[in-house]
């Protein structure tokens, strides 16, 4: 599934993969970069589907990474996100600090939390880990709700008007569009880089055999934490975005609602691959504030296309890209069975790691 | 007045409810190594057609039992139609019971509407009895706290006693040998996720009884029941109980003592456990 | 797109208005004449609050059908009304949604809502970027709301310390409890109904013995209830919907003997008329808020019940949240008759001129507004009494008129608050 070393007959497959993967990059960001300019009403378009789309498409990103790469499911990534947005209301509404440095403060805080939740969790796997995640979610949720001091409780931190960065200014929507559109763009770039880096190698490594990386002198749970890290920074990025697309921050950014919310964003645009969630960002985005002008029951429209996606395509929603280019293409054969390597199911942990739970 | 022996007793008898909804769940996973993330919807199904049981005869027994067939069929129907394949998928059975409980959160809405019902019970019930050093305390709450403990008697007594007890422990031990001794592991599979959701189910009915029904319920049982499990040990019957009344006991104490933040302090018992025990009270080390 | 056509073209737009302004799917932005009137409904459709969306329809359908039209519009001085709506869960996150949907996509005139509080605050929040829109506010409570200084956005009901008001005094003088146990849920519609409550009752004199804040979603009063102190001479309970219902129900297997003060939501008809067996404790409770008791005898009332009842899905009987939506449309139908359907440029001032100056009776007595765009009103105490079929029900006990905003605000407090 990720070879750690290109050999010589590898290299052509490799460079191929490379290539397309970047053309099919490349032209979402172009079509990101022309959005507000083909939308008929971009003051609608740019906050509700636009910036929604991409801040739900960089949490969902930190979830997928974890899980293709680390192979743990964390539930917890909305609430890193919410810890920076709730950091962002604080450091610069309530102590009035300037809000740079309560940007960076609060991108601290939210990875600072994804550590502390590391130290907690990373010693249990796969299905534990993502119970405790969840649980630690909800002690945060619980925390925002009440801590009137810190959080100001159910009625939450407002307004938190977009800022004047000095060097641009996010009060324009369409400026504020295009700096989430970076932001996306760099969580993204730095996902793709740390799965090519030593690092990177090291816990796709650990995720298949964590019991051979111990052995190798790995401490496998340092890496996990240190990727646990990361995560939780991206996701923080995911949160910056949030906090000025809404404006405010309220114990509902944390709440079990949003977390599923990003996990359906994940699973729906494919769950193994990094860029897919902003498909899936997109088409929960749409559903959000569409779906009920045909349907009053659109969360179990929602949650059928959810079980649908997990039973018949479980890449998610740019897993369907491979399936018709099968139907389309004669070279197909060959690439489908690529695309669908790297873009692997949920993963299957319950043999690996609990003989117990085999029964074949 | 000294309080602290009635609040003791308080937090018995919610963990009365909340073991009998987080049995079925430890059940499942002890057996099964799945997590259904549906189980709050079992308990609020089996509360729902519960309270509509219980309406209709008039009799609060027949209100139990309704609630317990129906999660059991529902989860009899979630097992066979939807995670039966993937059943050693332990994420994907996860995520489809959480499409299920996304589902289930939304009709039950849809059917029973947003505000709270709360299933009748006899009149005769509905008396105080004197107890000594606590004083008046309700009978329906001893009365849960009865079924609670006979209940939980009674599934460590069919698990340790019985042909299917064994062929469920054998299973949990070891499920491909079990198979290959001629057992039909899928039927007992089938049959163990039926038994907890109808526990669940059962669970739905008995909180009914005490606090109202209302949307949303089906997520907080959830967490409660993992907080449970997590904190007595994944998969073991005497951890369920050991965590229910811990978690109920918590708080209720914490209701006391600093109410705004009684639903932090009963999960910051979790993190104190995970941090000394990874594996839970009563849990083997995974 | 809309306020850019304003900004910068203006000058234009008054030559070529109906043109230009079809873009915006808007034809009453622009200086000229106003050819349509696109009115946006937010109210909740899902959550525990579904039922609001109801309600805001059946209040809207008997305002409409007093002009001769229906829940989707009608016509005003030959000017065309349409009313769209846009459902909500009753989070501020859908209302942010679901608002910007109205005005941006939509393109709405005049946007009227919504439900909770926790939306009207953010609802509050977004007027002030859209100052071209004018908002009648549906049944959000909030005391701040009215004082975030935004003069596009009108509330014609009273905030939810203003729903309090009267009963303090009669809680110490004709019922003479001296002390009272307050147990509320911890967020702000109780912060701001326990305060109106108890910044009157203890001026009066009163004292409190303690304070319970119990989460939201609290089942298990048991505990709680094992700390009022037996000094107590009543419990305040701020409670509503289903934790109203659980603390009602355990009161009474709990065996609790102190009689209750009730915040505005804790006694309504949904809780009085479920299953659980709450005699014992809920009748002689006595509460405040802006829906009188139903042998209330004006004829404004009467045939606004009358009316309701004829809407498909209406309750038994009209509900806070339709008679609050019925209460605050009929006021913007009013003032849109008084300017003869023309809203007037800019900013539909003219349409704000109307409101502003708009007294009228109200079902509910006398409603006009003070500087704040806040409505002064009538606020009604009621008790909780056993009907001859055994039935729990409310009875009328005062009626105080011409009931003003305080301009405080309340955060969680012990004791009085300050």
């Amino acid at each position: 599934m990720s070879s750690s070393k290109q050999t010589s007959a590898h290299s052509g497959t490799w460079k191929r993969w490379v290539t397309t993967q970047n053309v099919v990059v490349a032209v979402v960001i172009v079509l990101g970069v022309i959005f507000p300019l083909v939308v008929d009403r971009p003051r609608f378009w740019l906050p509700n589907i636009g910036v929604r789309t991409l801040w739900m498409g960089t949490i969902a990103m930190s979830l997928v990474f974890l899980n293709k790469y680390v192979g743990l499911l964390s539930l917890a990534q909305m609430t890193f996100a919410g810890i920076c947005s709730y950091g962002i209301g604080y450091f610069s509404v309530t102590m009035g600090l300037p809000i740079i440095p309560s940007i960076i403060l609060s991108l601290g805080v939210g990875s600072l939390a994804g550590y502390i939740t590391a130290l907690i969790a990373v010693r249990t796997k796969a299905i534990y880990f993502m119970m405790i995640t969840l649980a630690l979610s909800q002690v945060f949720y619980s925390w925002a709700s009440q801590a009137i001091e810190v959080t100001n409780a159910r009625r939450g931190i407002a307004p938190i008007p977009r800022p004047n960065l000095g060097f641009i200014d996010l009060n324009d929507i369409t400026t504020f569009y295009y700096f989430a559109l970076f932001l996306a763009v760099l969580s993204y770039v730095i996902f793709r880089y740390t799965a090519k880096s030593q690092f990177g190698l090291a816990i796709q490594g650990i995720k298949d055999s964590p019991e051979r990386m111990s052995a190798l002198g790995y401490n496998v749970n340092r890496y996990r934490t240190a990727a646990l890290t990361l995560a939780a920074f991206v996701a923080s990025i995911g949160g910056v975005i949030l906090v000025f697309d809404r404006n405010q921050v309220d114990p509902s950014f944390v709440s079990l609602d949003s977390t599923l919310n990003i996990l359906v964003v994940a699973v729906v645009g494919g769950i193994g691959s990094l860029g897919g969630v902003f498909i899936g960002g997109l088409v929960f985005a749409l559903l959000q504030n569409f779906a009920q002008d045909f349907t009053d029951r659109y969360m179990t429209l929602t949650g059928l296309v959810f079980i649908g996606v997990l039973l018949f395509f479980p890449a998610g929603l740019v897993g369907l890209g491979p399936i018709i280019r099968r139907l389309f293409s004669k070279r197909a054969k060959t690439s489908a069975s690529k695309a669908s390597s790297d873009t692997p199911t949920v993963e299957r942990r319950a043999g690996t790691h609990n003989k117990k739970g085999q029964h074949k | 007045m000294d309080i602290w022996p009635l609040i003791l007793l308080n937090g018995l008898t919610l963990g009365a409810v909340y073991f009998v909804a987080s049995s079925g769940l430890t059940l499942i996973f002890g057996l099964m190594r799945v997590i259904t993330l549906a189980h709050g919807t079992s308990f609020l199904f089996g509360g729902y057609l519960g309270y509509v049981a219980a309406s209709v005869t008039g009799n609060w027994i027949v209100g139990l039992v309704a609630g317990l067939v129906a999660a059991g069929l529902l989860g009899l129907f979630t097992h066979q139609v939807l995670i039966r394949r993937f059943q050693d998928d332990d994420m994907r059975v996860a995520l489809i019971t959480l499409g299920v409980a996304v589902i289930g959160t939304d009709l039950m809405l849809a059917v029973f509407g947003g505000t709270a019902t709360q299933v009748p019970f006899p009149q005769e019930f509905q008396v105080a009895l004197q107890i000594p050093g606590i004083g008046d305390y309700p009978l329906i709450r001893l009365i849960i706290l009865a079924i609670a403990v006979v209940l939980g008697l009674a599934i460590y007594l069919v698990i340790a006693r019985t042909r299917f007890g064994s062929i469920v422990r054998a299973g949990v031990d070891d499920a491909p040998m079990t198979s290959a001794t001629g057992v039909n592991v899928r039927v007992v599979f089938a049959v163990i996720f039926a038994v907890g959701s109808a526990l669940a189910g059962l669970a739905g009915v008995i909180s009914g009884t005490l606090f109202p029904l209302l949307p949303g319920q089906d997520g907080s049982y959830l967490l409660f029941s993992l907080v449970v499990v997590i904190v007595g040990g994944m998969g073991s019957i005497p951890g369920a109980a050991i965590g229910s009344v811990l978690v109920g006991v918590v708080s209720q104490f914490a209701l006391v003592v600093a109410p705004t933040y009684a639903f932090v302090l009963t999960f910051a018992l979790m993190v104190i456990v995970l941090a000394v025990r990874p594996q839970g009270i009563m849990g083997r080390p995974a | 797109m809309k306020s850019l056509l304003k900004k910068r073209l203006l000058p234009v737009v008054a030559v070529a208005a109906a043109a230009g302004l079809a873009l915006s799917g808007c034809s009453a932005g622009g200086g000229g004449e106003t050819k349509e009137i696109k009115i946006g409904v937010l109210a909740t459709d899902k959550g525990n609050l579904a039922f609001g969306m109801d309600e805001a329809k059946a209040a809207i359908g008997v305002s409409m059908a007093a002009i001769g039209g229906t829940i989707d519009g009608g016509e005003i001085d030959g000017v065309p009304v349409t009313i769209v709506y846009e459902g909500t869960d009753g989070t501020s996150a859908s209302a942010q949604t679901a608002v910007k949907k109205l005005v941006e996509n939509d393109g709405v005139d005049i946007v009227f809502g919504p439900v909770s509080g926790d939306e009207g605050e953010t609802v509050v929040q977004y007027a002030l970027t859209t100052p071209e829109v004018t908002y009648v506010n549906g049944s959000a409570s909030p005391v701040g709301m009215t004082l975030a200084g935004a003069d596009n956005f009108f509330r014609f009901h009273g905030d939810s310390a203003m729903w309090m008001g009267g009963l303090g005094d009669y809680a110490y003088n004709d019922k003479g409890y001296k002390k009272i146990y307050a147990i509320a849920e911890d967020y702000s519609f109780p912060y701001d109904n326990a305060g109106g409550f108890f910044s009157e009752f203890c001026a009066a004199g009163g004292s409190v013995t303690g304070n319970s804040w119990v989460p939201v979603g609290t089942t298990d009063y048991s505990s709680i209830i094992a700390q009022i102190p037996a000094d107590t001479d009543a419990v305040y309970v701020g409670l509503g919907g289903a934790d109203a219902a659980s603390f009602l129900s355990q009161a009474v297997t709990a065996g609790v003997k102190k009689p209750l003060v009730g915040g505005t939501i804790a006694v309504d008809t949904t809780a009085l008329s479920g299953d659980a067996n709450i005699a014992d404790v809920a009748v002689g409770t006595i509460a405040g808020g802006p829906v009188p008791g139903p042998d209330y005898s004006s004829p404004e009332w009467q045939a606004f019940v009358a009316e309701y009842a004829k809407q498909p899905k209406a309750f038994p009987s009209p509900s806070i949240f339709s008679i609050l939506y019925y209460n605050s449309f009929n006021s913007l139908l009013l003032a849109l008759e008084e300017v003869k359907g023309q809203l007037g440029s800019p900013d539909q001032k003219d349409l704000r001129a109307a409101l502003t100056a708009l007294e009228w009776t109200s079902p509910t007595g006398v409603i006009k507004l003070d500087a704040n765009r806040q409505a002064i009103v009538d606020n009604f105490l009621i008790e909780v009494v056993q009907g001859a079929d055994g039935k729990l029900t409310t009875k009328q006990i005062s009626q105080t008129s011409g009931v003003k905003q305080g301009t405080k605000t309340y955060d969680r407090f012990e004791g009085c608050p300050n």
